[in-house]
């Protein structure tokens, strides 16, 4: 396990709300300076570039000011526009016709933009192709602060999130192979630490049009779902999802092996990785969950918190694979998936409820997935059906209650634009609990139940909906996001509204809210009702 | 030389002449609007069977705020005036880098379109989209980008002047259409569209997009600048191309979802 999410035991009530606060204020501080500044510079000066700020402006110039640039390229560029297309037609009518009276209109200094643009390419190497290399450095600097609104006797933190993080992005990309990293640092509030996480050091390798390979640490993500995963057993990042954070960190990294082989329109591929990486699932520091051993929410205030559970073994034979088989036929896409591995989230116990200090953790039992999706273009919109048999093969009985039943999870969606820049995306999802009976049968004299906790358990059916609705607005610098989970049978619902919006270009503010309710403290949304939290996340890009 | 390759040779000059678009073999002015906006459909969108370029976009809105966009584009031609395939991957701005989008181009039904998020390394499908809507934020419409199918629109030959033709073009269909029709200048020699002008119900134009630089590169007249505006509100788009580059024999193997993954540098490069 990566000391990454929520392994310390630090965090203590009280201060940490003190401390989000702190950090907030400066990110927010720093990043509203930074935007003003932004600001002004669009504003003050609308048409020049930002680099040419220093050198006399040529004003409103046509083709003979073109001794007054400093540059001998821009002026160049100046005299090609002003003769026209020279080159395009060897007649002397067109270029004017073309050309002659658009030049004109628009500044020339407008389009001496492009030519800045170009000298700064080569600077860091972007798009030179002289070059065998190409280097890009980019990332972000962003604040994010989630306090809960509702109140929460579990957890004793009013907020879910306070921190001020900063990602690098590094590329070098070769013809045939290349490396890429991702790494971030945050001082988080919550925790009251500093955190680093890499999610991406990996290098890739392609040998000709048929195969190709990307090792090392990276994120990885199939299947036809929206916020919905039946085949791709990947690692999550549960945390981050219900606090606000950007979609990207849903997905949490892994040290894997990737390798890929295409053969005409078929793709096959198998993913490796040697040690097992569990979901960053939540375990009652940040976030508080249902814990069905005690019948209660478990948060902060919990002396059982951060649940620590029992991994597998750091061994090969625990390593989990996933494949994937991937092809067309015409406009429907077909897939075949399968994995070998562990349940990605501490669902099982290490062993038969017993009195301390013999009592179980909580643990991973073994899982094998096999699945299939579809996908297909259908009256304007995308319709996507995909299915996965949760092989739980260690209890295929569904006897033992230490370890999860085997499932049959499918789903059914369709997407589609209703009108201009307004797309809707609706989904329907089942889980089917096989053996349920054995589950819920009470327990014959002296021996074990199938369940310890039958009436906590989801029903043999569980059903979720799921609407998405997204609308672009002002040429799409402003999003307006709701994405709503619903189960009708276990009466709960997760909303997720957002609104994001660009300020200036490389300055994004995004405020939303992750809104839980259920009927029962035991469904899977409804555990989570006393994190309901309202964010604001500002990021400035590089 | 015998006959057999004689005839070869006579064979392949028709051809070469017949695939440039500013074949000089004109006897006279074209009369038939369809056929010059069909081969002006060509020569914008169709030229040689492929062909890479780095796009580069301005926004500048009503206050003056300007965004940019750059990105590469790799394009293959399945039958000039048909289906397409384009690789799209973006470099700025830089909260978008190396988000790709994968299009195939048709001309009976909608393209196929998919979306790479490097951040969620998640490849999406892309449901059909009003053609007629921003371009990634710009000024442009989807349909700008990827040529409007001239079998949409109804098209009247106006003007022959010395170097233009003036052709104006009456959607067939109004769903989905915010104009009344529009007016194409199309030059003469290299049937590349100079000037084009939308006008609405009330007979006012309202959206504007010049040729501004045609560039030749490798034998094929190229737009290379472009401006876009919007007259109601005053903002506008200028767009330069630049690095391109024709008939590089790009593969249509390329043209798979591994590639927005790990775009090929090969052809990008």
């Amino acid at each position: 396990m990566k000391p990454t999410i929520c392994t310390t035991k630090q965090c203590r009530s009280g201060i940490p709300s003190l401390r989000c606060l702190a950090v907030a204020a400066l990110v927010f501080a720093a990043l509203a300076f930074a935007s003003g500044a932004f600001a002004q510079d669009a504003e003050g000066a609308p048409s020049a570039t930002e680099e040419g700020a220093g050198e006399p402006d040529a004003g409103p110039s046509t083709a003979a000011d073109g001794e007054a640039k400093a540059e001998p390229r821009a002026e160049e560029t100046l005299q090609v526009e002003a003769e026209g297309p020279v080159d395009a037609a060897e007649s002397a009518k067109t270029p004017e016709e073309l050309a002659g009276d658009v030049a004109q209109q628009t500044g020339d200094e407008d389009w001496d933009e492009f030519d800045d643009w170009v000298e700064e390419d080569s600077g860091d190497g972007g798009g030179s192709s002289d070059k065998a290399w190409g280097f890009q450095l980019g990332g972000f600097v962003e604040g994010l602060v989630a306090p809960r609104v509702v109140q929460s006797g579990a957890s004793a933190n009013e907020f879910v999130a306070g921190e001020a993080r900063f990602r690098l992005n590094l590329d070098a990309t070769h013809e045939i192979a290349s490396a890429r990293f991702r790494g971030d640092v945050y001082a988080d509030a919550v925790d009251s630490r500093i955190w680093f996480d890499i999610r991406d050091a990996s290098i890739f390798v392609r040998g000709g049009n048929w195969f190709s390979m990307r090792f090392g640490r990276q994120v990885l993500t199939w299947g036809t779902g929206d916020f919905l995963f039946l085949n791709d057993l990947f690692p999550k990042d549960f945390n981050s999802f219900f606090i606000g954070r950007a979609d990207e960190y849903l997905k949490a990294p892994s040290n894997s092996i990737q390798t890929t082989f295409m053969m005409k329109k078929v793709g096959l591929d198998l993913i490796w990785t040697p040690i097992f990486e569990p979901d960053r699932f939540i375990n009652g520091e940040r976030l508080s969950f249902f814990n069905p051993l005690t019948g209660e929410i478990q948060g902060d205030r919990s002396p059982l918190s951060p649940l620590d559970p029992t991994f597998p073994e750091k061994r090969l034979r625990n390593g989990t694979v996933h494949g994937r088989l991937y092809g067309s036929a015409g406009p429907v896409e077909l897939a075949a998936y399968g994995y070998v591995g562990f349940w990605p989230q501490p669902t099982a116990l290490s062993g038969p409820l017993a009195p301390p200090p013999d009592a179980p953790t909580a643990a991973f039992a073994r899982l094998a997935v096999y699945g299939a999706s579809v996908r297909a273009p259908v009256g304007g919109g995308l319709i996507n059906v995909e299915g996965a048999f949760y092989d739980s093969f260690d209890d295929r009985a569904g006897t033992d209650p230490t370890i999860p039943n085997s499932q049959f999870r499918g789903l059914a969606g369709y997407e589609r634009e209703l009108f201009p820049k307004f797309q809707m995306g609706l989904q329907y999802y089942l889980e089917y609990t096989l053996k349920y009976d054995e589950l819920t049968a009470p327990a014959p004299p002296g021996e074990e139940p199938g369940s310890y906790w039958p009436e906590y358990l989801p029903n043999r059916f569980r059903h979720l909906i799921t609407l998405r609705l997204t609308q672009l607005l002002l040429m799409d610098n402003l999003e307006l996001s709701l994405f709503t989970f619903f189960s009708p049978d276990e009466l709960d619902t997760y909303i997720r509204p957002r609104v994001t919006y660009k300020i200036a270009e490389p300055l994004a503010i995004v405020v939303g809210a992750n809104l839980m309710f259920g009927r029962y403290d035991y469904t899977f949304f409804g555990q989570l009702k006393e994190n309901t939290n309202v964010y604001v996340r500002l990021r400035y890009s590089f | 030389m015998n006959s057999v390759t004689k005839t070869w040779l006579a064979a392949l000059a028709a051809a070469i002449l017949l695939s440039t678009p500013s074949a000089p073999a004109e006897a006279g002015d074209l009369k038939d609007a369809a056929a010059i906006v069909n081969r002006a459909n060509n020569a914008q969108y169709y030229t040689a069977n492929d062909g890479r370029a780095l796009v580069r976009m301005k926004i500048v809105d009503d206050k003056g705020r300007s965004q940019r966009r750059q990105f590469a584009v790799l394009r293959r031609d399945i039958k000039d005036g048909g289906d397409q395939n384009y690789l799209v991957v973006f470099d700025q701005p830089a909260d978008v880098r190396n988000t790709a989008f994968l299009v195939k181009k048709h001309t009976t039904k909608d393209d196929d379109r998919w979306l790479y998020l490097p951040g969620l390394d998640l490849v999406k499908r892309i449901a059909a989209s009003d053609e007629r809507t921003s371009f990634v934020g710009t000024h442009f419409f989807y349909e700008d980008i990827s040529g409007r199918h001239p079998s949409e629109d109804k098209h009247e030959l106006l003007e022959t002047t010395d170097s233009e033709y003036v052709v104006k073009s009456t959607p067939k269909s109004s769903k989905g259409i915010e104009f009344a029709h529009y007016t194409v200048r199309i030059n003469k020699q290299t049937f590349l569209p100079s000037k084009v002008e939308y006008v609405n119900a009330q007979g006012k134009v309202y959206r504007r997009i010049e040729t501004v630089k045609v560039d030749t590169v490798q034998g094929q007249p190229t737009i290379t600048r472009l401006k876009v505006s919007d007259l109601e509100s005053g903002g506008y788009t200028l767009s330069d191309v630049s690095n391109v580059q024709y008939d590089l024999g790009i593969p249509d193997d390329i043209f798979v979802e591994g590639s927005l993954r790990n775009p090929p540098q090969k052809w990008l490069r």
